[in-house]
């Protein structure tokens, strides 16, 4: 079990930077817990330093250690700040507060030692990182030498921002040579001693993941958004046209019912394509557990260097009858709950995640995947309508004009009909297919993902069941998954910033 | 106010929040974790009574505001006939019903807060400790802060 000897509460009113948090995780120390242990793959025998290394991060005899001083860098250099729709017309030297304000917060925030393992290089250790979701704020080490052409402008710009640097973090002064290329950390000039006013900053536009938000952070999708263009015309252009041409024929000769239905259909499935896409799937906030216990990877290739054989240890947890595995997400630094995974498109953890919809440009996850089902059902709904009620069109003309009636003349008396029914023919077969893939997901209960991994593995391993969250009839878990409540999002996202330092003291309420 | 950062700089901070450094006074923070046997879909925290907090607070105490969250979570999420019918009406209505009628959860979730801050401000401030709501950490844990005693009210 847990061999880190029990140390006595450090407390902080040394030169420890200040927001250090010395968390210690409460089952650490032999709990006598039927339910949830730590399983240690290796029994830790921590190298000597470690516990200084993992706790005394900063301690002052060095202040500045390479590692915090490149990361610090690193936060500067940032291409990867989240550029929401209101700062796209921003000068560049208000870009360079922007980056200095965000990393000026995040300075005191917890450096550990992954922090510095990721300067080097991100290979992943644990399972569940993937080379996308390595490529963020906190280790964009390969993107210095491409990160910084985009920046050198904002540089050159506004060099009276950096002032002349007391700190020994910077020996050359220089701040600005797009030229130099053998040694890119010396060059940025660091940030936190730019003594300019900070802005008052909302969370969405710190946000780490690959997001874009709209309406000061109300609403927000991913990032390639060329499917969604596509998806929404492929909606609106056959319900227009019907709408236009079709509706008003269907009016007067069938029942004005019709028309009406169709209008219904439409604003339903067009609302939940908005809601399911410009909404927050079911984000967890990052760095929940920035200091997980490690283990010496023994059998690591890289074991002897201290920090590339530290791998975070799995928790395990018991589900039911079954025991699970608690993975550790390097990039967003938690212990991913059950059924939640890493989303490489929106480099997101997100809540019992279904899929990563391109054509809706969001993950599918807790939150919205009632609206995603409404908007298939509505449309498959609306497709089987237009061709219906095409084809009644079509059928009605035929018999208006009893008698001597060609495939012309139908086509020229109702051309957009015809056209919509095949059209609509095509899409039905799409949507309806997955409609029909997302109903047989919803009664075994099961997410996309979950059906995916569990196909590869009775290919490979028969016989091994392995849904723990089952439960039990179709129609349980019909109901689990369509009506189980919303929660709220956890993003906070128009909140104002709070930095490490600006806490609430313990005495006032929240 | 100034604050000091690690290289012993001072830096004015210019923002309106009240900076208070937290190094003074924040000792330890403490984790009551999540208990996942009841599957997935119920929200529960472990009734293990963490040994930091031996000789803190009373075991009955902490116990109590363990198992009362679990209920109100318990209570909020159990899917009843009342939820399949809020969430009918909802998609019939185009989203507009959650406007005109909060959802069970929601007042809940309203509900939990008023008990983490009443909890807070009678048992655990006096004692030198926070508890923080769970919803900031996404329900993964439940995190009690632990401060100096002379610097608790």
């Amino acid at each position: 079990m847990a061999s880190s000897p029990k140390r006595p509460p450090q407390t902080l009113q040394q030169s420890n930077p200040p927001g250090l948090v010395v968390s210690s995780i409460a089952t650490t120390s032999a709990v006598p817990s039927t339910e949830s242990r730590f399983r240690l793959l290796t029994s830790i025998a921590p190298p000597a330093g470690w516990d200084e290394a993992r706790l005394g991060l900063h301690s002052t005899s060095q202040p500045l250690s390479p590692f915090f001083q490149s990361n610090s860098i690193l936060r500067f250099t940032d291409t990867q700040v989240p550029d929401s729709l209101e700062n796209l017309g921003l000068p560049s030297k208000q870009r360079l507060i922007r980056s200095s304000n965000a990393s000026a917060t995040d300075e005191s925030s917890l450096k550990t030692i992954t922090d510095s393992s990721h300067n080097e290089d991100p290979i992943p250790h644990c399972s569940g990182v993937t080379s996308l979701s390595n490529m963020t704020n906190d280790d964009s080490t390969t993107l210095i030498g491409q990160s910084r052409q985009l920046n050198t402008d904002n540089y050159k710009s506004s060099p009276a921002y950096v002032p002349p640097l007391p700190t020994p973090l910077m020996s050359s002064p220089a701040p600005i040579n797009p030229t130099i290329s053998s040694t890119p950390i010396q060059v940025q000039p660091p940030v936190q001693t730019l003594a300019v006013p900070q802005l008052q900053r909302r969370n969405y536009q710190d946000f780490p993941g690959r997001n874009k938000f709209f309406c000061g952070g109300r609403f927000m999708t991913s990032r390639e958004y060329w499917a969604f263009l596509v998806a929404l015309v492929l909606i609106v252009g056959p319900s227009v046209l019907f709408g236009i041409f079709t509706c008003p024929f269907l009016w007067d000769n069938v029942h004005p019912a019709v028309p009406i239905v169709f209008c219904y259909l439409f604003v339903l499935s067009f609302a939940s394509m908005i809601k399911t896409s410009w909404t927050d799937p079911g984000i967890i906030p990052r760095d929940l557990d920035p200091t997980p216990e490690f283990f010496d990877d023994q059998g690591s290739a890289y074991y002897g260097e201290s920090e590339w054989s530290h791998v975070p240890v799995q928790k395990e947890v018991k589900i039911r009858d079954n025991t699970w595995a608690l993975r550790y997400c390097d990039t967003c630094k938690l212990y991913r709950p059950p059924r939640a995974s890493h989303c490489r498109q929106c480099d997101n953890c997100v809540e019992n995640e279904d899929h990563h919809c391109i054509w809706l440009n969001n993950c599918i996850g807790k939150r919205n995947y009632r609206p995603f089902f409404t908007f298939i059902v509505t449309a498959t709904f609306l497709c089987l309508f237009v061709i219906v009620f095409s084809i009644v069109h079509l059928l009605l003309i035929v018999r208006d004009h009893s008698g001597n009636i060609t495939f012309i003349t139908v086509f020229h008396a109702a051309p957009v009909s015809f056209v919509l029914a095949i059209v609509c023919f095509l899409l039905l077969w799409m949507v309806g297919g997955l409609t029909f893939y997302h109903c047989s997901l919803i009664f075994k209960g099961v997410t996309t993902h979950e059906q995916l991994r569990a196909s590869i593995i009775n290919s490979k391993y028969p016989g091994i069941s392995a849904n723990p969250f089952n439960k039990g009839s179709p129609a349980q878990n019909m109901i689990h998954v369509l009506c189980r409540p919303q929660p709220k999002s956890y993003l906070r996202r128009r909140k104002f910033v709070e930095s490490s330092q600006a806490r609430v003291e313990p005495s006032q309420s929240r | 106010m100034t604050v000091r950062t690690p290289g012993n700089q001072q830096r004015r901070s210019m923002t309106p929040h009240i900076l208070v450094p937290i190094s003074q006074g924040l000792v330890m923070c403490v984790r009551v974790e999540r208990d996942y046997s009841k599957g997935d879909g119920i929200t529960k925290f472990q009734t293990v009574f963490p040994p930091e907090l031996e000789g803190r607070i009373q075991h009955d105490k902490l116990l109590h505001t363990v198992e009362t969250l679990n209920a109100i979570l318990l209570q909020a999420e159990t899917l009843t006939f009342r939820h399949v019918f809020d969430n009918i009406m909802e998609c019939l209505t185009i989203y507009t019903w959650p406007l005109l009628f909060p959802s069970k959860y929601q007042k809940a979730l309203d509900h939990l807060r008023q008990f983490v801050e009443t909890q807070n401000k009678e048992v655990y401030n006096p004692l030198g400790m926070e508890i923080t709501s769970p919803v900031r950490v996404a329900f993964l844990y439940l995190e009690i802060k632990i401060f100096e005693r002379n610097e608790a009210s």
